[in-house]
């Protein structure tokens, strides 16, 4: 998740999120530790989300479908209840690009990048995932 | 989830959406027409994994019950609808989690702007998922049951007189 | 700029014997930020408030989380099984020590340091406690002077000097939480069948008066009225007109009233919609538990439909508190009133017609919140200047009925469209918010209505006084019933909802259109 548009090299300068899968393994480990109070009780949420579109089909080294990628483009908004403090109703809203890829089990993402309409403003606690 | 044939899912979503835009326009009369006589509508209070009755709910309406609040909503006198609010619901991921024989359970996401116009002016924005479940009859798919699970049930609420 | 020659209303020095008269009440009251911090201090703080039941929390470790007027606390039972309420606020640095609305928990433990209370506000322990004097901080989480508890209603005062809580309620209030408690064959009710919030834009006093108003009901609630189809008795209630029904309301003193449709009832259970061959079981549980007898008159009686000053309405089938947290605005609570019993039943119906007579989304409840916030809109917007400024105008008119009313035995009472019940709340607001402990019973006041009311003077109002016993003599013969009964249960769905699937085949059978419910 970049700070302002994402279109710079993750860790080339400070962004929101910029988890690789050991760090994502952490950040779940950590919300269901119980004690991550800012996600105790848990945020009810929903996603509304529109504008699905394939951006690019990347093959896979066989030629056989497995391993092929897909890049694709959504935009959302979604409605938090901030239930841990404030009670607030949070409006996010943003633009998702999953990388999808093909694997023996279905389709896996490989990355996800959501860029916030408002990152660059000071934001509210985001201690789920978005 | 089973499997439908596109037509079928097209069928579906035209009628959610349909459902949605009936709904936002207070065409309270053409909306009814859409629902079938065991017609169950609930809105519960947190999440809706409890059984209706058990506790208090929102709205829990046997299909009688429903009658008489779409009756109370067209007598022009339901003051807490007087005038009706204008509403637009934008609907989302509209998914078929799963079909039995000739009924389908069909999730969707939504968001609804409100304007309420009755006194203070405010617009109110509900969020939430809608799970309806839908029925082939020789009339067209028809509405069985639609759940209602806004995002921030346990707050207090505003009126919420209209059909959401 | 000319002031009208009336007393200037200036800084938070409200004159409210001038602004509370015996018919009628100043909008500023509505909508002043000083008036309403004074109500924080008079009535929240250094009187009684409701603060819940003791069936909501019945383990060791339960607790809720509740308003004492603008104060957040939590409602907990001990592992001793005593009712604690304390802050929901760490006495170290003030974090909210219970974000949700209700849980169960060993202890109450801050996420800030980990300073650790047992369920009675006692710190147990901080940690690293070399850096404290005594190896443990001095202090507790802060709580109300006292508590008190009346057939299971907990009640708090904040200040602790406001005398005991059976003088709070007096005869009248106690009465009425007997008759709401004895609807249970055990004596005791079931309040866990969820609460729901409303919120309203409004002040928090449009709530004592709309919810014990017998005046607007058919005509704000006319809507449902002509929604139910014709042969339903409600059309009987609304063609009835003044002073044919035998309803009552009455004024029990100390800011407890009632709207008394007992009188009104013509069938046992008229209040629950139902037979007596639907509740079978909690009417023979009614009679083995309190004889023939007391349980013909519960039957026939039904729960009251009152308020308990300040906060607690008793709303038949519902219990409902008012939680104000703004001078515009308010959280109205409500719950069903559940027993124990061994009837497979009662308990459905009666949350069925909660959900039909309150909350944002039921058939009463809205047309009051709507007109609530119109009134709240009419004193707040422009004129709030005027009002705070002077009081040539901006009056709310509470005069109906005034003449007529009756007193005696310590309460008064009148036609149950009357005004009797608003004039017996703002009475005894009067009283508080001009100093006075209580105001007494509600007894005449030998001052014939003023007839010029212009000149209307302090001492020509009603008095606040002491108490004494009312009397409660009545008989049943009439031909009205009240309202919610006529939303009776009729929900009956054959399929459990589940987050992932659902079952068929067990559709409940066609139900028209035709009838209305019940």
């Amino acid at each position: 998740m970049p700070f302002g548009a994402g279109d710079y090299e993750p860790g080339s300068r400070v962004s929101f999120l910029n988890d690789n899968r050991n760090r994502l393994r952490t950040r779940i480990q950590q919300l269901m530790s119980g004690r991550r109070y800012s996600q105790v009780p848990k945020s009810p949420m929903r996603r509304v989300i529109s504008n699905i579109q394939i951006l690019a089909v990347h093959p896979g080294d066989n030629g056989d479908g497995d391993g092929d990628e897909y890049e694709v483009g959504s935009n959302f908004v979604l409605y938090e209840h901030a239930v841990q403090a404030t009670n607030d109703m949070r409006i996010w809203v943003g633009r998702t690009t999953h990388r999808l890829r093909r694997t023996d089990e279905g389709l896996r993402i490989a990355a996800k990048k959501v860029e916030l309409v408002n990152s660059t403003s000071a934001l509210p606690n985001m201690a789920f995932i978005i | 989830m089973d499997r439908v044939d596109e037509a079928t899912r097209r069928d579906i979503e035209a009628f959610v959406y349909r459902e949605a835009r009936l709904a936002d326009e207070s065409r309270y009369g053409e909306w009814e027409a859409l629902v079938t006589d065991d017609m169950h509508y609930w809105v519960p209070f947190g999440p809706g994994n409890y059984e209706p009755g058990t506790r208090v709910s929102y709205i829990n309406d046997n299909r009688a019950r429903l009658g008489t609040r779409i009756r109370q909503l067209a007598t022009g006198i339901h003051h807490a609808q007087d005038p009706p609010s204008s509403m637009r619901r934008v609907v989302s991921n509209i998914e078929i989690l799963s079909t039995d024989g000739d009924e389908f359970e069909v999730g969707s996401n939504f968001v609804l702007y409100e304007h309420a116009v009755q006194a203070t002016g405010h617009l109110r924005l509900w969020a939430g998922r809608a799970t309806h479940r839908l029925r082939h009859t020789p009339d067209g798919l028809r509405m069985a049951a639609k759940k209602v699970e806004l995002v921030n049930s346990t707050s207090p609420l505003p009126n919420l007189a209209f059909i959401i | 700029m000319v002031l009208a020659a009336e007393t200037p209303i200036v800084g938070t020095g409200r004159d409210y014997t001038h602004l509370v008269q015996d018919y009628r009440v100043h909008g500023s009251l509505y909508t002043d930020p000083s008036v309403f911090a004074d109500e924080m201090k008079h009535i929240f703080t250094d009187g009684w408030v409701f603060v819940g039941h003791e069936s909501e929390i019945p383990n060791g470790g339960d607790w809720v989380a509740r308003r004492l007027g603008t104060e957040r606390v939590l409602m907990a039972r001990t592992p001793e099984g005593e009712i604690s309420v304390v802050a929901n606020r760490c006495a170290h640095r003030g974090t909210t020590l219970c974000p949700q609305s209700e849980g169960n928990n060993r202890n109450f433990r801050c996420p800030y340091h980990a300073w650790t209370y047992a369920l009675d506000g006692t710190l147990l322990g901080a940690p690293f406690p070399q850096g404290f004097r005594n190896g443990k901080p001095d202090v507790r989480l802060d709580q109300p002077g006292q508590i008190g508890i009346y057939r299971g209603f907990v009640f708090a005062n904040q200040s602790g000097t406001a005398g005991p809580l059976s003088e709070h309620l007096g005869p009248g209030g106690s009465d009425l939480l007997d008759r709401a408690a004895d609807m249970s064959p055990t004596g005791r009710l079931q309040l866990n069948g969820g609460w729901i919030g409303q919120r309203v834009d409004s002040n928090w006093k449009m709530w004592p008066e709309s919810d014990n108003d017998g005046y607007h009901i058919i005509f704000a609630h006319e809507s449902l009225a002509s929604s139910l189809l014709a042969g339903s008795q409600y059309e009987d209630v609304i063609l009835e007109g003044e002073g044919r029904t035998k309803s009552v309301a009455r004024d029990y003193g100390g800011g407890h009233v009632e709207l008394d449709f007992r009188k009104s009832y013509t069938t046992e259970l008229a209040w629950l919609g139902a037979p007596r061959g639907k509740v079978s079981a909690y009417c023979d549980d009614l009679e083995d538990a309190y004889g023939v007898e007391k349980a013909k008159s519960i039957m026939w009686d039904g729960p009251p439909h009152a308020f308990v000053f300040p906060n607690l309405f008793l709303g038949e089938m519902n219990i409902a508190r008012i939680d104000p947290l703004a001078p515009g605005l308010t959280e109205h609570h409500h719950t069903p009133l559940l027993v124990e019993t061994s009837d497979p039943g009662i308990n459905r119906r009666v949350v069925l017609q909660s959900e039909a007579a309150m909350g944002p989304a039921s058939f009463f409840l809205p047309e009051d919140v709507v007109i609530a916030e119109r009134m709240h809109r009419a004193f707040d917007v422009g004129g709030a200047t005027d009002l705070h400024g002077h009081t040539e105008r901006g009056w709310v008119e509470l005069g109906r009925g005034i003449e007529r009313e009756q007193s005696g035995g310590g309460q008064r009472w009148s036609d149950v469209t009357d005004e009797t019940t608003s004039r017996g709340f703002w009475h005894h607001y009067r009283c508080v918010m001009s100093g006075s402990a209580t105001s007494g019973p509600a007894e005449g006041n030998g001052a014939a209505p003023p007839t010029d009311r212009r000149a209307t003077v302090k001492a020509d109002q009603r008095r606040c006084r002491p108490s004494t016993r009312p009397r409660g003599a009545r008989s049943r013969n009439s031909s009205t019933t009240r309202l919610c009964s006529r939303m009776s249960p009729g929900t009956k769905t054959g399929w459990r909802w589940s987050p992932t699937t659902f079952t068929t085949g067990c559709r409940s059978g066609p139900v028209t259109t035709s009838r209305a419910p019940g």
